[in-house]
């Protein structure tokens, strides 16, 4: 559950960021190195749980109550 | 004994062995099936419904045996048999338990139209079945649980199938068929009981879009329904993509009539961990409004309508809208479209993903060079107006020298003029002094000239009388004492005389 909360939050921020910039008229130099940064950690984790990863598959046995 | 008792005698042992119920070695029904098909093989034997290869394993030789030994039993002891018969003298009741444990294998589905239903403290459910065509009445009976289990709300004409076994019920000696389950017949039938739930649930407001829960963004940890064999399970596993996503399938019969009791223990075992998932998936491939009578069953539209996750159904295809998916949260039209909804999400942030690692480097690039220009502006500006400055001092500079020599000149041109004046004032003055001189020689011959001193010196005198100088004999008697100043000295005399 934290890994889906932490992707959405992630990609909410990492879209955060992109609107920041493109929304400044004079960018704040030092400012806008600390987002970068902040970018791309961001990019880097969510990178990895979107990889092309097997999925788990697994049969539940149940045995049905039968008279 | 029969092989019917042979192989419930061998159940109970190998329950008690086991420590488990007796149903979880092998269900009625299928000892009963055994029995009646007596198989004389593997495969005649996982043939039988209820048993797979994890039974076989442990059950498959010993069952075999049994039957292959009633095989040769029954051919040797035929003759045996009849004697025994004819000489064991049974009581009733031992006599109609033997008829009842026979019939316990004669399982059957059998059709008829219902002639009268009666409700007995909502314990029983009694009722009787007719041919539709030949004079003939069974008399049955079913629990009132698996009748609301059926979904199937039946008076008197409706046609039936029912499925169960032949019972003697021993008060009465009366055949009873024993009913487990039971089906509408027919398409019209199931479309009335299909319209009137469609119209019970429109009013419960089941299919309000209110009441359904959003399914999950980027879900992790999904729950299946599924029928392992079919090829829904294949077209949704295919389509779910590789996102690392954890599938638990909970396998379930999806037609048929054991449909519905798979069914809800699939969703009752998942309800019990409903907690470990993100959202349930229930999908099956397309039918008739028969094969997926199951999926509306009021009794699983209920259960569904309740589970406290999101649920995501994908039953059938566009036409044959079930219940079940009007109340689940999301339908879809088949088991791909599913799969592909799942993940609808993750491929949208996969290639946001992909976007955004190229774009953010470039962000602060442009951000940076825009500056740059800013600067390069400012740059030139800042020496423009440095140089400005260095003129505007130099300038100054200048301009105060020259005002310094001016002045200088100015001085020069002053002391100049005033060293002109000062030696001409210097000979005016000297002619001056050379003048007063002469002036002051000359008054000194003059003075020398009316020096009394002179005169005296050649012999005049001055005579005063009573401090006054006497210029005549006025007022002068005789011997007034006169003061007499010579040239040399002086003399005092008295007058003689006047004349």
């Amino acid at each position: 559950m934290s890994t889906k909360d932490n992707l959405s939050d992630s990609l909410k921020k990492i879209q955060s960021i992109i609107a920041w910039f493109e929304d400044q008229q004079e960018v704040d130099v030092e400012k806008g190195l600390e987002k970068v940064k902040e970018g791309a950690a961001l990019i880097k984790t969510s990178r990895k749980r979107l990889l092309e990863i097997e999925n788990e598959f697994e049969v539940v046995k149940k045995d049905l109550e039968k008279e | 004994m029969s092989l019917l008792s042979d192989l419930l005698h061998f159940r109970e042992e190998a329950a008690r062995r086991e420590g488990v119920e007796s149903f979880k070695v092998f269900s009625k029904a299928t000892i009963d099936a055994i029995a009646f098909a007596r198989p004389k093989n593997k495969e005649d034997l996982i043939s039988i419904k209820g048993i797979k290869e994890a039974k076989y394993k442990k059950y498959g030789a010993a069952v075999l045996a049994l039957v292959a030994a009633h095989a040769i039993g029954e051919k040797a002891g035929e003759e045996e048999v009849e004697e025994e018969i004819e000489n064991t003298v049974l009581s009733v009741n031992d006599f109609l338990e033997a008829i009842n444990t026979e019939l316990s294998g004669l399982a059957a589905r059998v059709r008829g139209e219902v002639t009268d239903v009666n409700i007995w403290q909502n314990r029983v459910v009694f009722f009787s079945l007719k041919d539709k065509d030949v004079e003939s009445v069974v008399k049955c009976s079913m629990s009132y649980q698996h009748y609301l289990l059926s979904g199937t709300a039946f008076s008197v004409g409706t046609e039936v199938i029912a499925e169960g076994y032949p019972k003697i019920y021993k008060p009465r000696g009366e055949l009873s068929f024993q009913v487990m389950t039971v089906e509408l017949f027919g398409e019209g039938a199931l479309k009335k009981a299909y319209d009137e739930l469609y119209k019970k649930l429109e009013q419960a407001g089941a299919f309000d879009p209110g009441q359904k829960k959003p399914l999950p963004e980027y879900p992790e940890r999904i729950a299946l329904i599924t029928s392992l064999d079919g090829a829904a399970i294949g077209d949704f596993q295919m389509n779910i993509g590789r996102f690392g996503i954890k599938i638990d399938l909970y396998p379930s019969g999806v037609e048929g009539s054991r449909a519905i009791h798979e069914l809800m223990a699939a969703i009752r075992a998942v309800k019990k961990r409903a907690y470990e998932y993100d959202v349930l998936v229930i999908v099956r491939g397309g039918g008739s409004l028969e094969s997926l009578a199951a999926f509306n069953n009021e009794a699983l539209v209920d259960l569904v309508r309740t589970l406290p996750l999101p649920v995501l159904a994908g039953i059938g295809h566009e036409k044959d809208v079930t219940l079940t998916a009007l109340v689940a949260d999301r339908m879809e039209s088949t088991p791909t479209a599913c799969a592909l909804h799942l993940t609808s999400q993750w491929e949208v942030a996969r290639e946001s993903i992909y976007t955004f690692s190229e774009k953010l480097p470039r962000l602060l690039e442009n951000a940076l060079s825009e500056r740059k220009e800013v600067l390069g502006f400012a740059h030139q500006y800042f020496f423009r107006a440095l140089a400005h400055l260095k003129e505007t001092v130099t300038q100054c500079e200048q301009q105060f020298f020259f005002w310094l020599q001016s002045y200088q000149h100015h001085m020069q041109s002053e002391q100049e003029k005033l060293q002109v004046s000062a030696s001409r004032l210097l000979t005016f003055f000297q002619e001056g002094v050379g003048e007063v001189q002469l002036a002051l020689k000359n008054f000194s011959g003059v003075l020398s000239q009316v020096d009394p001193n002179r005169v005296l010196a050649l012999g005049y005198s001055i005579l005063r009388r009573n401090g006054k100088i006497l210029r005549d004999t006025k007022g002068v008697a005789r011997g007034d004492i006169l003061h007499i100043r010579l040239g040399q000295g002086s003399l005092t005399a008295s007058v003689q005389d006047v004349d």
